[in-house]
This record gives C-alpha cells, sequence and structure tokens, in this order.
C-alpha cells in the first residue's frame, strides 16, 4: 500500500514538473508578446506627452521590434498588433502583423477589413479580443483555423495592451507543428500516458495513441475522476491541463 | 490604410501553394477565387506581374494568359501611365453571362466529378465539425446562416454560401479539408446561384445550413455528414439541371 501511494505520488510530482516547462514554453511566447507590447505603450504614451494624435503612421516605427522578435523565435508564425475599435479615429480595425510566409519571407498579413463584406475579419466581434478589452486578461486560444488569418492551425498568445486606455491587443501565432516540436518531447518524457487539454476539453497533443489531438473529451479532466491519475494546471493565463489517463489499453 | 508593400502575403494561403499548377487556368481560378472571398479587397493593385508570376512559380507568360481572362471577366483591371499597374475589381455581384459560360462548358462528367469531390469534403468536414468544432465555430456558422438569410444581392448569397462551407471545414480542424474546401468553392461556389429557372430556393438553402450547423452543435457526427451529403447532392442535381437548360438555349443570350 505504502508503495502505490509513493508511486502514485512520485507521478503527481512528475506531472506537476512537465506542467511547468510546458508553462515555460507557453512563456517563451509571451517575452515576444510582451516586447512589442511595452514598445507600443511606451510609444502610445510619447506620442501622447507630445500633444499629438496617435495615428497608424506611428505603428510603423514598431515594425523593427514585431520583426526581431519573428527573427529571434522563428517557431512563432505571426506577431502582431491588432488595435482597439476606436483607437484610430479613420479606422474601427487596424493591424500591425507580420508573418512567416511559405517561403519562409517575412511579409505583412492583410486581412479584409470591410465592414460590408461577408468575409471580414472582424476582430472586434471575436471572443478572446472581447476578453483583453473586457476583462484585461491574457489568453493562450486554440488551436484552432483561421482562414484569412494565418490561414494555418495555430495556437495564439494574446496580451491586452493598456496605457491610460486599451489601445489593443499584442498577439503571436504558433504554427501547431512547431508548437509540438516544443512540446512533444516534455511528454515523451513521463512514463505514463498524458494529454495535454485546453478549455474547450480539446486534446492539445498527447503521447498516446488512445487520444487523438484535436478532438474533444467528453468532460473536462478532473483528478477526481476515476478515468485520470493525476491533473495538473498549466500554469500560465490558459486554464489548460496536463492529465495522466488511468490504465491504457 | 498603409500597407508595407502590395504582396500577396494574406492570401498566400489561397494563391500560393501553386506547386503544381502550371496551367493558366488553374493560376485563374486561384486569383478569382483570392477576389471572390474577398482576400483580394476591391481597389487592391496586385504585384507587378515578375513578382506574381515568381511568386506563383509560373512563367511571365502564362501569368498574363490568367490576367488576359480574368480582366475578360471583369475581375481585375489594368490602368496604364505612372500610378499604372493592375488592380481587382471585386464586383457585387458576378457576372451573369461569364456564371452561364462556365456552366454551360463543364460537362456532365466533371460536375458528377465534382459533386462527388464536394460530398466527400464537405461530409467529412461536417462530420469532424460534430466532433471537433468549438463555441465559436457555431457561433460563426450560425452568424454566416443569418447572413445567407438576409442577403439581398446574388453576390452576398454567393459569399455567404460559400464562407458557410468554407468555415464549416475550418470547424473539422483540418487544414487539408480546409483548403480542398477553399479551392471547391472558388471552382463551383458561384454557378449554384445563376438565376435561372428552377430559381434556387434560399429557404431551402437556409434550413439546410441551420440542419448541418444544430448537429455540429449537438456534436451528432453522424447526422451532421449525412445532412452535408445530401445539401451537396441535391445542389448538384440543380446544376446539372441548369447545365442541360444552357445546351439547350444554345449561345446563352438572355432567356
Amino acid at each position: 500500500m505504502a508503495d502505490t501511494k509513493d508511486t502514485s505520488s512520485d507521478m503527481r510530482d512528475e506531472l506537476a514538473l512537465a506542467a511547468r516547462k510546458i508553462a515555460e514554453v507557453i512563456t517563451s511566447v509571451f517575452e515576444s508578446v510582451d516586447c512589442v507590447r511595452e514598445h507600443l505603450v511606451a510609444l502610445h504614451r510619447e506620442v501622447v506627452a507630445e500633444g499629438e494624435d496617435f495615428t497608424p503612421e506611428h505603428l510603423v516605427q514598431l515594425r523593427p521590434v514585431i520583426l526581431e522578435q519573428l527573427s529571434r523565435r522563428p517557431f512563432l508564425d505571426g506577431v502582431g498588433i491588432l488595435t482597439a475599435g476606436d483607437l484610430f479615429a479613420e479606422q474601427a480595425r487596424f493591424i500591425e502583423w507580420w508573418r512567416h510566409d511559405d517561403d519562409d519571407d517575412v511579409v505583412p498579413l492583410w486581412l479584409n477589413f470591410d465592414p460590408t463584406s461577408v468575409d471580414i475579419y472582424d476582430y472586434l466581434e471575436m471572443e478572446w479580443f472581447l476578453r483583453a478589452e473586457r476583462d484585461n486578461a491574457r489568453t493562450v486560444y486554440g488551436p484552432y483555423l483561421d482562414y484569412t488569418g494565418a490561414d494555418r492551425y495555430v495556437v495564439t498568445m494574446m496580451a491586452p495592451a493598456v496605457d491610460d486606455r486599451f489601445l489593443g491587443v499584442v498577439g503571436a501565432d504558433v504554427r501547431m507543428e512547431h508548437f509540438e516540436a516544443e512540446i512533444l518531447p516534455i511528454l515523451y518524457d513521463l512514463d505514463s500516458a498524458v494529454a495535454l487539454v485546453n478549455a474547450e476539453r480539446r486534446v492539445v497533443l498527447t503521447n498516446t495513441r488512445e487520444w487523438t489531438v484535436g478532438s474533444r473529451l467528453p468532460s473536462m479532466p478532473s483528478s477526481s475522476d476515476a478515468n485520470y491519475l493525476g491533473v495538473a494546471r498549466i500554469d500560465v493565463e490558459s486554464e489548460w491541463v496536463l492529465a495522466a489517463l488511468n490504465a491504457v489499453g | 490604410m498603409k500597407v508595407a508593400t502590395p504582396t500577396v502575403s494574406g492570401v498566400q494561403g489561397i494563391i500560393l501553394p501553386l506547386m503544381t499548377a502550371t496551367r493558366a487556368d488553374e493560376v485563374e481560378q486561384r486569383i478569382r477565387q483570392a477576389i471572390s472571398l474577398g482576400l483580394l479587397p476591391d481597389g487592391q493593385q496586385l504585384p507587378s506581374e515578375t513578382a506574381l508570376a515568381s511568386r506563383l512559380g509560373v512563367s511571365p507568360m502564362t501569368l498574363r494568359e490568367a490576367l488576359a481572362s480574368l480582366r475578360e471577366q471583369g475581375l481585375v483591371e489594368t490602368r496604364r501611365g505612372r500610378s499604372g499597374g493592375t488592380f481587382v475589381k471585386r464586383p457585387a455581384s458576378p457576372q451573369i453571362r461569364g456564371l452561364r459560360d462556365r456552366l454551360r462548358q463543364i460537362s456532365v462528367t466533371s460536375l458528377r466529378d465534382l459533386a462527388d469531390e464536394h460530398m466527400a469534403i464537405a461530409g467529412t468536414a461536417a462530420r469532424l465539425a460534430a466532433e471537433r468544432a468549438s463555441e465559436a465555430n457555431v457561433r460563426r456558422l450560425l452568424g454566416l446562416i443569418d447572413q445567407l438569410s438576409k442577403a439581398e444581392t446574388l453576390g452576398s448569397r454567393i459569399r455567404a454560401d460559400s464562407r458557410f462551407h468554407v468555415d464549416l471545414a475550418a470547424a473539422s480542424h483540418s487544414e487539408r479539408l480546409m483548403h480542398l474546401e477553399v479551392a471547391l468553392q472558388g471552382e463551383i461556389g458561384d454557378l449554384l446561384w445563376l438565376p435561372m429557372e428552377p430559381e434556387l430556393d434560399l429557404g431551402k438553402e437556409v434550413r439546410d445550413h441551420l440542419g448541418i450547423a444544430t448537429a455540429v452543435a449537438n456534436e451528432d457526427a453522424e447526422q451532421a455528414r449525412l445532412l452535408a451529403e445530401q445539401h451537396v447532392q441535391s445542389n448538384f442535381r440543380r446544376l446539372t439541371e441548369l447545365h442541360h437548360a444552357l445546351i439547350v438555349i444554345g449561345d446563352g443570350s438572355d432567356g
């Protein structure tokens, strides 16, 4: 009996350690986001202090900062800024977003902001943007397919940029195949069958064939559920959990 | 709005992965698709012919041929002079004549083959969407159904219908299925709405989409697949009927 208890507590320690390593990967993406965010806030403060209107032209000054993050962390698909609906008088929706294209060239992203079009990329209405604006909250969003945006299967890390007012959201997309390359080694190090599960109860990544990535579990894993040996929270604004499955096979 | 350079960056998902295409009509189709789905907005200047051709991996000759055809269809216009170049013209609605010509020229055999492909993609996409869609995906699908029911012009109906199918595929969380659906919508998404007797029943289209979205929301994979397949099938029966009618009418003069 004592042996079992030790084993299961070892397993929980191991799970908690893996959860911390996963949090570190996510945190490193947020470092890029925060760098751009801090520059945006500083720029806004400076422009306003000089009594000028903050305009889309000012955002051009942040390009080198964005491009530097993309070259520094090549596993980032895209990095940029989506501005608040009332930040600029002329443009309700405006982005300064750069990304790697298929040839690995860094190019600006275009989006359709024509409000009369069914194809408008209306980020102002998207839940992660509203959440950032309303709750001043950071989000790890996805994985999801963003048809006219990234056009790829990505996870997006986002943070609100706030000076004396809400300026918008700064974000970074990571393609799932790149995210997987960072996370799977952590999962392979574990002895148990585990799954990284997001708030939508979707299996983000797993080290076992028992689950399919992208599919949803019937319910959110919880440590009180006999189907799981243990559940560890990923401690970064994400509501993601790392769950160890009881008895595979 | 200050956009850096007129590159094709934002639309690369549509018009860049053109590995196998060497023919002008395939290039034409990709660009037409990007325009019809609003990725190349009205008035957008295309990159220079040399730059675009190299981006697409085709010869400048092939690109010129594709652009000439798009120009004929009124989808791009070329202006001369210092601020000249090729610009996107995204008409509010497509030219009926162009739709009729395309539907007349396609063979019944190809139509059936397209229906087969669309059934496979839409059916599987619907099934997987029921298993995987997020709440945001479902809200988006319902929003597009609402837009379709309110759409008054041919162009807005085509776009709301096409986007529903693309977003259904996006809800499957499969990049490949989504790109296949985008390609299919570019090829046939507009033909279905050709205003000819028997007119397409907007109410039925809306009900079909609502049925699929409801099955997705209820996580009923089998029902979602079945309804998507039936939807595709009934639409292709109409396309075949219109094709026959166009052949019988002859040169397609209005009537």
